[in-house]
């Protein structure tokens, strides 16, 4: 048993015949918050998807917990405890705030009602729209109902797929305010964006993504230091 | 007349009903498993003849209805592991032409063993007298009776993807697989389980329609055409737009059979669900309103 909760050694995943994911590694800890920063398709969306088992990868494995969840169905993965906030939100348009929350499967010994509650206590909002169809939300409101519905499933690890892009500053603020209590809550938070001083305000730790490859990691207050790093990885290319 | 057109209205939302409760279960294979099922009209006819076998080797139009269910809900849970599952990842075309084989065979299959003629089921029940606006008119009771079953069918439909977790777990996946596989929805065993329950429904169709229709070896694969325009223009997985288009369809087809020959009918009221897709693109609830 690893003192890791998550590890990805070596991993290689493909989309169809394209190579996106060129042995990517990384690990995180219980308990604390990473982001994963890179430009626009570098291979962020298919490290959740890796890591979700919606892409299986090729060759490398994927460990949490210590078991090697490589290649296990996507239902079982979140049943172990990773539970993921899609890139666009994917709001099921059809259905009510509260229907999202009866979406996710709840663990045992854990109770929907508990966990309702626990989401309503963070997200204030949504419990005022409960019966109010999802697509009528705006996207800020659309955003929290996705945390939430993440967190019905009592995840160890919340996978966050650009939780602030596309949001207006008001909803960007909170978004930050949530994923911060999500790891309040002991929840270990991992998430991609592409902007790099949003992520700093709530990552304790980066990895920077390049064609594939972990191309840098460090702490926070490291990159922070490190304008260059900053300009070379994620600044607009010349 | 005026008691020829309110016949005529009745009968279309008889037939109307059972089209819908039909087609509802198309769209739902449709969405949740991204697979053209073909065979649908199959089980349809398997509910059919089955309800009249059991008809006539123990007399009991009423048990062949409850039997008929059962075994089409069985074939379909049959139908899902032997093709659709293992399928449904290949090219579309695959999935399509496998399921296409499968209604044949089904024709087949009920040809040899019942022959190609129609088998009439007695209609139960007599004849009711009342009057409408005046109008003195007789209607079978069980024109009556199918209705009754039909909305409790569609009901039972409604309460499922509406207020159950299973339920909502599959308009869910419909609308979004892979997220809601990511919330930890099984929705393989979903997908086995729908196949049973709309399986069933179409099997209860197909025994329902016996006395009125009668029963024979195309009768799925003649409303199969019928069921894909119904499922498109009520918009995928709606059950709201199912009924609402089926009805449209049935009624359209029985009022203008009044005024002219029942081949004409047909192409009216392809017509007319042509004009509402001109109209609704989208079809009638939209895809943005899945199951509402």
């Amino acid at each position: 048993m690893s003192d890791y909760l998550l590890q990805l050694e070596d991993v290689h995943t493909y989309i169809g015949l394209a190579h996106i994911l060129r042995g990517l590694s990384l690990a995180l800890r219980p308990g604390e918050a990473v982001a994963l920063l890179g430009r626009n398709g570098e291979g962020k969306t298919p490290t959740i998807k890796t890591i979700m088992s919606l892409l299986p990868p090729r060759q490398g494995r994927v460990r949490f917990r210590g078991e090697d969840i490589t290649g296990a169905p996507t239902h079982q993965v979140a049943g172990m405890g990773i539970c993921v906030v899609p890139k666009g939100r994917h709001i099921f348009p059809a259905l009510t705030v509260m229907e999202h929350l009866r979406v996710p499967v709840v663990k045992k010994p854990h109770r929907r009602e508990d966990l309702l509650k626990q989401a309503f206590a963070i997200f204030p909002e949504l419990a005022e729209r409960k019966n109010q169809p999802a697509r009528s939300l705006s996207g800020g409101q659309q955003q929290m109902l996705v945390i939430a519905r993440a967190l019905m499933t009592k995840p160890r690890l919340l996978l966050l797929d650009e939780p602030m892009e596309g949001l207006a500053p008001v909803a960007v603020k909170r978004v930050i305010e949530s994923m911060k209590a999500v790891k309040d809550e002991g929840i270990t938070v991992f998430f991609a964006s592409a902007s790099c001083e949003r992520a700093l305000a709530v990552a304790g730790r980066v990895y920077i993504i390049e064609k594939g490859r972990i191309v840098y990691q460090g702490s926070s207050a490291e990159l922070m230091a490190a304008p260059e790093v900053q300009q070379r990885h994620l600044g607009v290319r010349e | 007349m005026t008691s020829l057109i309110i016949t005529q209205i009745l009968n279309g939302v008889t037939i109307g009903l059972i089209f819908a409760l039909v087609a509802i279960g198309l769209t739902i294979v449709m969405g949740l498993m991204e697979v053209v099922n073909f065979a649908h009209g199959s089980f349809y006819m398997f509910g059919g003849y089955i309800t009249f076998f059991v008809f006539s080797a123990v007399g009991s139009f009423w048990l062949g209805l409850v039997v008929a269910p059962v075994v089409c809900a069985v074939l379909g849970l049959g139908l899902y592991y032997a093709i659709i599952r293992p399928l449904r990842k290949r090219h579309p075309l695959e999935p399509l032409v496998a399921l296409v084989g499968v209604a044949m065979i089904c024709r087949q299959l009920i040809r040899n063993i019942w022959g190609a003629d129609p088998k009439l089921l007695p209609i139960p029940f007599g004849r009711v007298q009342f009057s409408v606006a005046g109008v003195e008119l007789t209607y079978p009771i069980y024109f009556f009776v199918v209705m009754g079953v039909a909305v409790a069918a569609l009901l039972g439909l409604y309460i499922l993807f509406r207020k159950s977790d299973v339920g909502i777990r599959c308009l869910a996946a419909i609308q979004d697989r892979d997220t809601a596989m990511s919330m930890g929805v099984n929705v393989d065993r979903i997908g086995s389980l729908m196949l049973v329950i709309v399986m069933g429904v179409a099997g209860l169709a197909g025994g329902l329609v016996g006395p009125i229709f009668s029963v024979y070896p195309t009768m799925g694969l003649e409303l199969i055409g019928l069921l894909f325009v119904i499922a498109i223009v009520g918009g995928l997985g709606s059950i709201g737009g199912a009924v609402i288009a089926g009805v449209t369809i049935a009624m359209t087809k029985s009022i203008s059979s009044i005024f002219v020959s029942g081949n004409v009918s047909d192409i009216l009221a392809y017509c007319v669900l042509l004009v509402i897709l001109l109209i609704r693109p989208r079809g009638i609830m939209g895809l943005a309103t899945v199951m509402e």
